[in-house]
């Protein structure tokens, strides 16, 4: 009797089991979503490998939410869309003028998806970025996830997935740039456009060059791989150009509460990669290029720092600098403090290497 | 009816007339007759004839102790007595006036060469294996250990075959506990007709219906010696080249002569690389289930694409997959075990080569499974020994199952029951997963580094941790 | 019961009462009510843990249980038994196992318990041994996240707020909860052993820093509103790594997690043993069946976001009577009357 009820049971078992089954042969693997719209009118853009053609197809959808069009676009699909191999989310700029925690919730909520992933703003629609990943032989996904990588690498996008995104997303007193990416002019390829300024969970409109965005990554001290900077030098009526790679930066801030006053003084170490007229042993020449770098540096840090006050998009974290190391000057409504502070950057540029000639 | 023809007859009726019994009359001395009574099959009738021409000529001497010799004794005749030497190759010269029996231990030897034992290889150190004849496998042993503390004791099992077999360890080394333990289940043996020795390790053991092995099997001397100086009972039997070792720990099945003969570095490193091949074992194709049809998330993206591309078209469930291929693997097992060694070779290589390759082409299973399961194959015969290597062949089917119902909560419970039962698994009554149980952390690092030799270490005796924190119980008294 | 610990198998088993289910999960409290301070009252709380340990140890042989509070604690032991493993299915089921009945889960992880309760005793102390090197792991792992922390939200440093440091010692009560297990295996300690002194410092050291790493690591990781959404900020951590041949972390470490937990509800088990077990009972195996009986179906009736979640927010209460104020009653009348444990 015992022994025929253990059978039971495990022949029991052994019928109903596999509740959470899954099988991967059995699911369409979404590695690049694009998100259109705004609340009660979403698109939704999937993109999958599809194994027999080696491309990837695209799956458009329509719904009120996010959560809503991935379930109009998987009455399109012929096995069950997942993303639990997600590993790009592209989202268009008119979207993110909406909170971004909407569209994301989604992806914080559900154990199965992957939070270490990265998301980026599109120039116009979205639909044009992912359909150019169609006859990628590789996944569509990692398409963007590495191109945004290797931008990271440059110093042109700042170190983001989508975990610190949303933690930054609750917090008042720090603010996310995003990766902002364009379309190339024959609309086969992604070119990176910059980092598009949000204030609070909104984007402001701003978008900052890649050029300026190297310069924020700067001065919030997150030099990566490369960050190169290439200035031209005008001497004796001749240009010759001159490009520095930023080897450390070391940064002070000094916080005068009384004024609401913060000096930021920035030492940036450089290595010199390009100087074609050479002799920079000759100490003139030496320091006139150290002078010419220091210069443009401390321009480009001002005109930066205005326009992330003037559109109240604190990106360096100034204000979890203030709420830690000076609380009383921290108020709940810090955007509007964040824009009238001033700001008082002073950079010095050190020449510590100049490669492998003098 | 004369005496002597009475007699003749009664021990014919007493062997059932048996084809080679040999029962004959022959003259003894100053013409007194005798009956000479033998197995032909047992016994090696021209010493026979050499010992009797000695006692012939002493007889005529009239020396008193004409019948003692190395081999030969004297006693009084009795026919249970005489039906027993004989039966053991004894040859017995019956003197019907004297009512004595003269037996002449002469057997027959049939005896195989000292060969390498086939399914223990080892690279360096001794290469002499167990034979099937207790005397020269003793032979063998006391020539390792030349000191009377070996304490050898002789038993019979089998009703009705009475097989000899017997019982070694060194005196001073062994606890007591423990030869009370042997020698009391030696004594509850009940068997009729002994012809292998997994009955014996059937009886012996302490729990019959578990997996693992609770005895260590073995044909190497030199093994059983390094067991017999750690304090250990070492059965072995007339009729099998193999010595019981017992109590052992699931960590002595991992060990093998090679550590101690090979530099400590070289040692540790492979010991470590033979207890990783136990996970790899019995948890990759599990691990494998469970993350093809419950957990594939865990996949970087190059590789999903791989894997996708990879399972995309077949047909069957990965658990029925994977148990084609594995079934697969066992029948070439199975086959290379039976055939001759030449015909062996080319199993493996149809087995291997060619189904593998074509099992793939048909879209049956895919090769990622093919690499999970021949992997698995592998580190499954990295096993010294050649019991625990097929029971972890076996054990992993269950865990198979259980990913494929649960995925990883499957294995996880698998792994808690499989421990449950490791740790409260007993050899001798004494704790099987030692130095796990009782946790002695000075002696864990002997599970997986080969330490320089310097003395042996002893069997744990209780599942109670040591009395002195300091003294580890295991080391010897 | 019949056995007896060495001091590693007794600190052993005191490390997976105390971490078994609440490791990736107490910090979400602690940090909601004492915001910035959270780290560092959680220092003063293990200060006091360790002052209460002390006690224990000083006055363990005065924790005579008589037949009325024995039961107190049994059912105490068995009501938080089957809370933490509804919370084991709650958070099995929230992760990875969405569809699979939650019976089932209950069912595998008291069967388990069952199984490991059945057979000797030495057999719960010392499978916890197993788990030392994937606790490892899990600090291990825990490291990879240092990139991501932020060092300034540890500040500011107040020392004003009384209201929100006391909240902050009352949650982390949840760290340090089966701490009475500690009178209960204390005497099954071998004789001789002493414990006083270095012994004692270095677990409440390790068991501090264990703790104090996941604080202080989820405080730097998550901004203070988000922490409040956030339950098992453990597995959060864990889920937002990737390493190279593994994306996500999370899903093998909440199956570390769940041994480890299965382990906690084991020991608990063999509690109910000892305590139930310590008068001469007719039928041992029986009542152990029973016991396990009741864990299968009590979790049942948990098992649900709000009920759940009222648990959370309620049980500090109840584990300050049971782990320190009870028996410190118990130690100071014994101590007056002048009875001990044999």
């Amino acid at each position: 009797m015992y022994r025929k009820g253990i059978m039971l049971l495990l022949s029991m078992l052994l019928l109903a089991g596999c509740w959470d089954e899954r099988l991967y042969k059995n699911a369409s693997v979404v590695t690049l979503v694009g998100v259109d719209g705004y609340i009660g009118a979403y698109k939704g853009y999937y993109a999958y490998p599809n194994t027999a053609a080696q491309q990837n197809e695209v799956i458009e959808a329509d719904g009120i939410s996010p959560r809503d069009v991935r379930n109009q676009a998987n009455l399109k699909v012929e096995q069950t869309l997942d993303l639990s191999e997600l590993s790009t989310i592209l989202v268009s700029d008119q979207t993110v003028r909406e909170p971004l925690y909407d569209i994301l919730d989604i992806y914080f909520r559900d154990p199965q998806n992957p939070i270490s992933i990265k998301i980026a703003v599109t120039e116009g629609d979205v639909k044009p970025f992912i359909e150019l990943t169609k006859d990628l032989a590789g996944g569509a996904g990692g398409y963007y996830e590495r191109f945004m990588e290797s931008t990271e690498e440059n110093t042109i996008f700042p170190k983001l997935d989508l975990q610190t995104v949303g933690s930054m997303l609750f917090e008042q007193t720090i603010d996310i740039a995003l990766p902002y990416i364009q379309l190339s002019e024959d609309k086969k390829h992604a070119v990176a456009a910059g980092v598009a300024l949000f204030s609070g969970q909104t984007f402001t409109g701003t978008i900052l060059t890649p050029k300026q965005s190297l310069t924020m990554l700067l001065l919030m001290n997150q030099p990566s791989k490369q960050a190169r900077m290439s200035y031209m030098w005008k001497h004796d009526g001749k240009s010759m150009p001159i490009t520095a790679d930023v080897i450390h930066i070391k940064r002070q801030w000094t916080v005068n509460e009384e004024l609401k006053r913060i000096d930021m003084d920035y030492l940036i170490e450089v290595e010199i990669e390009e100087f074609a007229h050479d002799h920079l042993y000759k100490d003139p020449v030496f320091k006139e290029v150290q002078q010419l770098i220091q210069d443009h540096v401390q321009a480009e840090f001002e005109e930066v720092l205005r326009i992330l006050q003037g559109q109240q998009s604190d990106t360096l974290g100034i204000g979890r600098y203030i709420r830690a190391y000076h609380p009383k000057m921290f108020q709940k409504d810090w955007h509007a403090v964040y824009a009238s502070l001033q700001l008082v950057p002073s950079v010095q540029v050190k020449i510590i290497r100049t490669g492998v000639l003098r | 009816m004369d005496k002597v023809e009475y007699m003749i007859k009664s021990l014919q009726k007493a062997f059932y007339h048996s084809s080679d019994l040999t029962v004959r009359q022959i003259d003894w001395h100053e013409g007194d007759t005798a009956i000479l009574c033998f197995y032909a099959s047992l016994v090696d009738a021209k010493e026979v004839q050499k010992i009797l021409d000695t006692i012939y000529a002493r007889l005529d001497t009239e020396k008193p102790f004409w019948s003692e010799t190395l081999l030969t004794t004297l006693d009084n005749f009795a026919l249970p007595q005489a039906i027993e030497r004989v039966c053991q190759g004894e040859t017995l010269v019956i003197l019907p006036d004297t009512g004595k029996m003269l037996t002449l231990a002469i057997t027959n030897e049939v005896r195989r060469n000292l060969e390498e034992p086939n399914n223990e290889h080892i690279l360096r150190g001794s290469h002499e294996g167990l034979v099937e004849r207790a005397d020269t496998n003793l032979t063998l042993i006391r020539k390792r250990v030349n000191n009377p503390a070996l304490v050898v004791k002789s038993f019979t099992i089998g009703q009705q075959t009475n097989t000899k077999a017997y019982y070694l360890y060194m005196d001073g080394v062994i606890r007591p506990e423990t030869l009370q333990e042997m020698e009391k289940r030696i004594a509850d043996i009940k068997i009729d007709y002994f012809y292998s020795i997994g009955q014996l390790s059937d009886a012996l053991e302490d729990s019959v219906l578990s997996p693992f092995p609770q005895l260590l099997n073995t044909e190497h001397p030199d093994r059983v010696v390094a067991h017999l100086v750690e304090g250990k009972i070492v059965v072995m039997t007339n009729i099998s080249p193999s010595a019981l070792i017992g109590p052992v720990t699931f960590f002595s099945f991992y060990q093998t002569p090679d550590d101690y003969n090979s530099r400590v570095v070289v040692g540790s490193f492979y010991k470590i690389v033979r207890l990783l091949s136990f996970v790899t074992a019995v948890f990759l194709p599990a691990f494998y289930i469970a993350v093809i049809s419950f957990h594939f998330e865990v996949l970087p993206l190059e590789l999903s694409n791989q894997v996708k591309n990879d399972v995309n078209d077949i047909p069957y469930r990965p658990l029925i997959e994977a148990l084609i291929l594995e079934i697969i693997m066992e029948l070439i097992r199975e086959s290379s075990i039976r055939l001759p060694q030449s015909v062996g070779q080319t199993i493996g290589i149809v087995g291997g080569l060619v189904i593998g390759d074509a099992i793939v082409s048909a879209g049956l299973v895919s090769n990622l499974m093919v690499i999970v399961v021949a992997l698995t194959a592998i580190s499954s015969y990295v096993v010294p020994s050649v019991e625990l290597n097929s029971t972890i062949r076996m054990i992993r089917f269950p865990f198979m199952l259980l990913a494929s119902l649960f995925g990883f909560l499957g294995i996880v419970v698998g792994v808690v029951i499989l421990l449950i039962h490791l740790i409260s698994l007993t050899s001798l009554k004494q704790p099987y997963f030692s130095p796990i149980v009782p946790f002695q952390p000075k002696a864990v690092y002997k599970i997986f580094l080969r330490w320089p030799f310097i003395r042996p270490t002893v069997q744990v005796t209780s599942f109670q941790p040591p009395k002195d924190e300091k003294g580890k119980n295991e080391d010897t008294p | 019961m019949n056995f007896s610990l060495s001091k590693a198998q007794f600190f052993l088993l005191l490390f997976i009462i105390q971490t078994g289910v609440v490791y990736i999960a107490f910090q979400t409290p602690l940090i909601i009510y004492s915001q910035h301070s959270a780290w560092y009252v959680f220092f003063l709380a293990s200060i006091f843990h360790y002052g209460l340990l002390l006690f224990f140890e000083r006055y363990y042989q005065f924790f005579f249980l008589n037949g009325f509070f024995r039961w107190v604690y049994l059912i105490y032991w068995l009501l938080i038994t089957a809370v933490l493993i509804a919370y084991m299915g709650y958070v099995l089921a929230s992760w990875v196992l969405p569809r699979t009945p939650e019976w089932i889960v209950v069912m595998m992880i008291v069967g388990l318990s069952l199984y490991a309760n059945l057979v000797r005793p030495e057999t719960i102390i010392n499978i916890g041994v197993m788990l030392i090197p994937i606790i490892f792991l899990f600090v291990i792992f825990l490291m990879l996240a240092i990139p991501d922390l932020t060092w300034s939200n540890l500040f500011p440093v107040e020392w004003n707020n009384t209201r929100q440091i006391m909240a902050g010692m009352i949650h982390s009560m949840y760290a340090f909860f089966g701490i009475e297990m500690y009178l209960l295996y204390r005497p099954f300690l071998k004789q001789d052993l002493q414990v006083k002194g270095k012994p004692l410092l270095i677990y409440q050291l390790v068991i501090f820093f264990f703790y104090f790493i996941s604080v202080v690591f989820t405080q730097m990781f998550f901004a203070l509103e988000e922490v409040q959404l956030i339950p098992e900020p453990i597995m959060y951590i864990l889920k937002s790594q990737e390493v190279n041949f593994v994306k996500r972390l999370d899903i093998f470490f909440i199956y570390i997690w769940l041994s480890w937990s299965i382990v906690t509800v084991m020991i608990y088990g063999l509690s109910l043993r000892v305590l139930y077990l310590s008068k001469k009972r007719k039928h041992p195996k029986r009542s152990i069946v029973f016991f396990h009986l009741l864990l299968a179906i009590l979790p049942l009736f948990v098992m649900q976001f709000q009920r759940i979640e009222f648990i959370k927010n309620s049980i500090h209460y109840v584990l300050i009577v049971f782990t320190i104020l009870l028996p410190m009653m118990i130690i100071c009348w014994n101590k007056w009357r002048g009875k001990r444990v044999s």
